[in-house]
C-alpha cells in the first residue's frame, strides 16, 4: 500500500485579538492591540495509507477541523510539512483539487432553488467528469443512498438527511481519491446516520478511496473506521487501529447491575468507575478478576438484585478513558 | 469554459423559479427611473424652455429610459457575493474547487443581468406605444453592434470593479458599507442622475475616459446617435484597456487576499 497523506511536525498557531470588556478598554484596545497565540495543532505527525478510513476524534477545539483545512489546502500551516497524494495542498493545483473532496456537514454547497441534479451537472463540468463516468457514478451513488427519486426535486423541499445525501453525491461524483468528511452526520436522525455510515463503508469497498472522518458521534467512527487518531488541545494523544482499541483495558469489564428499587450510586463507587446510572440500575467499570468478589459481596448484603451482566467496555467508553488519561493507554483505570 | 456557461444557464433557470419576485422587482427597479424623469420634466416645465444643454425633453427622457435599461448590465452581485463568502468563511468551499471563483461569479451574474434586461425590455415594449412622442427610436445596424460590444465591456468592467471592492472583506470587517457608498459615487459618475455632458466641458472628456462612463452613459449616447462610430470604437479601445488593468489588479489583490485568508482560516 502506498501513502495517501503524510504530515510531519504539522503545527498551526492562530493569532487572536484579545479585548477586555467595557468602553474604556475598547478605546485602549483601539490604540494598543493585545494578541494571544493559540496552538490549534501542535507538531502533528501522521501517515494515512491509500484506501484507509481514519477517524479524527477530539473535543470541540481539539484541532480536528484545523487539521482537515490544512490537509485540503484551505489553511497554511504555521510550520511542518504536509503532503496529500504527493501534492502540497496549499499550492492548490487544479490536478490536486480534482482528486480531493471536502464535505462539511454544516455547510451546504448545492443551490437551494434548484433540483440537486442541476448542481451535479455543474459539478461534472467543473471537475471535467466524462459523460459515461458521470452517469455511472450518479447511478451508483443515488442507488447506494436511495435517493434516486429525489434528484429532480428542488433542494429546499428535501429533508436535512436527504440534503446531506445529495451533498455526499455531489462530492463523490468525480471519484475523488481522498475524501474528508467533517461531521457528515451532524443533526441527522438515526436512520440517515445509519445510511450514511453504510454508504461510507460500501463506497470504500467498491472504490478503495481514502476517507478521513471527524464526528462527535462515536458510533459513526466505530462503525466506519479502520483506525482512529485522537486529538486533544492540538496534540495527537493516540493513534491506533480499531482492534488495538478494543484490546485496550481488556483486563477491565463493564458490570451492569439491575435492582428492583431505586439505588444510591455512591454506595458502589468503591467497586469501580461508574459510567451510567439510571433509577434502579447502574454500569461500572471493574477489574475482571474482582467480578466474583463484588457479586458475592452484593448478594451477601441482601440487595434485591434483578439482573447482573458482564460485558466488554464499549468503544465510546474506551475512547473516553483514553481521553481522560491524555492518551496514556498503559495507565490503569483506577478501580 | 463550458462550466461557466453552464453556471450561466443554471442561474437563468433559478431566477425563473419565483414569479412573484420577478414581477415585483420589475416594478420596484423602475421607480427610480420614473422619479428621475418626473424630476427633469418639472425642470423643463418650470424653466419654460425646450432645450437644456442641448437636450430636448425627448432626448432627456430617452436618455434616462435607455440608460436605465443599460444599467441592468452593471454586474455588482459578484462583488457582494465574494465579500459575503469571505466574511462568512464560505469561501473555503469555493477555494477547494478546481475553478476560478471570479469567472464563476461573472457568468452567474451575467445571466441574471440578461434576464433582468429582457424583463425590462419587454416592459418597455408594452409602454412605448403610449410615449412615442417622448422617445426616439432610430439606430443603424453597425451602431447596434457597437452598442452590444460596449454593453458587454460594461459587464466585464463593472464585475471586475465590484469584485475588487468585494475583496476588501479580506481586510475590512465592514466591506459592504464601503461598497454601498462607492455605489453612490459610481452611479453619479456613470450619469445616473444627469448626463455626463452636463458637467464642466473640461471634465467631460476625462469622465468619458473613466471606466464608469461605459456603464450606461456612453451606450445611451450611442443609442441616441450622439457619438460617431469612430469615436465609439476608440472609446471601446479605452474601456478594453481598463478591463486589462482591472484584470491585473484583481489577480494581485486576490493572491494577497487568499494568502491572508489562508493564514487565519475560514
Amino acid at each position: 500500500m502506498s501513502v495517501a497523506i503524510s504530515a510531519k511536525k504539522l503545527s498551526k498557531t492562530y493569532k487572536i485579538h484579545e479585548k477586555q470588556e467595557g468602553l474604556k478598554n475598547s478605546i485602549k484596545d483601539f490604540f494598543n492591540r493585545r494578541y494571544t497565540y493559540k496552538n490549534a495543532v501542535n507538531n502533528l505527525d501522521m501517515t494515512i495509507e491509500k484506501g484507509e478510513i481514519v477517524g479524527l476524534l477530539g473535543e470541540n477545539g481539539a484541532g480536528k477541523t484545523t487539521t482537515l483545512k490544512m490537509l485540503t489546502g484551505i489553511l497554511y500551516p504555521t510550520s511542518g510539512e504536509v503532503s496529500v497524494l504527493n501534492y502540497t495542498p496549499t499550492h492548490r493545483k487544479r490536478d490536486f483539487l480534482k482528486k480531493i473532496a471536502f464535505v462539511m456537514g454544516n455547510k451546504s454547497e448545492i443551490n437551494w432553488d434548484l433540483p440537486a441534479v442541476d448542481t451535479f451537472r455543474y459539478q461534472k463540468l467543473v471537475y471535467q467528469v466524462p459523460d459515461e463516468l458521470y452517469r455511472k457514478n450518479l447511478d451508483m451513488l443515488s442507488e447506494m443512498l436511495n435517493v434516486k427519486h429525489l434528484l429532480n426535486i428542488q433542494l429546499r423541499r428535501l429533508s436535512l438527511g436527504e440534503r446531506m445525501k445529495m451533498e455526499l453525491i455531489n462530492s463523490f461524483l468525480y471519484s475523488p481519491e481522498v475524501v474528508f468528511l467533517d461531521e457528515p452526520t451532524i443533526g441527522l436522525d438515526l436512520n440517515s446516520q445509519l445510511a450514511i455510515r453504510k454508504f461510507v463503508r460500501d463506497y470504500r469497498e467498491e472504490r478503495k478511496t481514502t476517507i478521513i472522518i471527524t464526528s462527535h458521534y462515536m458510533d459513526d467512527i466505530e462503525e466506519t473506521c479502520d483506525r482512529v487518531i485522537l486529538l486533544s488541545k492540538g496534540n495527537k494523544i493516540f493513534d491506533g487501529t480499531m482492534n488495538e482499541i478494543s484490546g485496550l483495558y481488556s483486563s477491565n469489564k463493564v458490570l451492569q447491575l439491575v435492582f428492583d428499587q431505586t439505588i444510591n450510586p455512591n454506595e458502589f463507587e468503591k467497586y469501580g468507575e461508574i459510567i451510567e446510572v439510571k433509577d434502579n440500575s447502574l454500569k461500572l467499570i471493574i477489574k475482571k478478576e474482582q467480578y466474583r468478589d463484588i457479586v458475592a459481596e452484593l448478594i451477601n448484603q441482601n440487595r434485591n438484585l434483578v439482573d447482573i451482566s458482564l460485558t466488554n467496555i464499549p468503544f465510546k467508553n474506551i475512547i473516553n478513558q483514553v481521553m481522560a488519561r491524555d492518551g496514556d493507554v498503559n495507565a490503569e483505570i483506577p478501580v | 469554459m463550458r462550466k461557466y456557461l453552464y453556471s450561466f444557464k443554471l442561474y437563468l433557470v433559478s431566477s425563473l423559479q419565483y414569479r412573484f419576485d420577478t414581477v415585483l422587482s420589475l416594478v420596484m427597479s423602475n421607480i427610480s427611473m420614473l422619479v428621475t424623469i418626473l424630476f427633469w420634466m418639472v425642470i423643463y416645465r418650470s424653466n419654460r424652455t425646450e432645450v437644456i444643454n442641448g437636450y430636448t425633453i425627448t432626448d432627456m427622457i430617452t436618455f434616462f429610459v435607455v440608460s436605465s435599461l443599460f444599467r441592468t448590465f452593471i454586474l455588482n452581485g459578484g462583488g457582494f457575493e465574494i465579500s459575503g463568502l469571505i466574511k462568512s468563511g464560505e469561501l473555503s468551499k469555493a477555494l477547494i474547487k478546481p475553478h476560478s471563483i471570479n469567472m464563476f461569479l461573472y457568468w452567474k451574474y451575467l445571466s441574471s443581468a440578461l434576464f433582468e434586461f429582457l424583463k425590462q425590455f419587454l416592459l418597455l415594449l408594452l409602454i412605448v406605444p403610449f410615449f412615442t412622442g417622448y422617445l426616439t427610436w432610430d439606430i443603424s445596424v453597425h451602431s447596434v453592434i457597437l452598442l452590444i460590444l460596449h454593453l458587454l465591456t460594461s459587464t466585464v468592467i463593472s464585475h471586475l470593479i465590484w469584485f475588487l471592492l468585494g475583496m476588501m472583506a479580506f481586510w475590512l470587517e465592514q466591506a459592504q458599507a464601503v461598497m454601498w457608498s462607492f455605489a453612490v459615487i459610481l452611479n453619479f459618475l456613470s450619469g445616473m442622475f444627469m448626463p455626463l455632458d452636463f458637467f464642466p466641458r473640461w471634465s467631460v472628456r476625462v469622465l468619458e475616459f473613466m471606466p464608469f462612463a461605459v456603464f450606461s452613459y456612453i451606450p445611451a449616447k450611442i443609442y441616441m446617435n450622439q457619438i460617431t462610430f469612430t469615436e465609439g470604437v476608440s472609446l471601446l479601445v479605452v474601456y478594453i484597456s481598463w478591463v486589462l488593468v482591472f484584470i491585473v489588479l484583481n489577480s494581485i489583490v486576490w493572491k494577497a487576499g487568499v494568502k491572508k485568508y489562508s493564514a487565519i482560516g475560514g
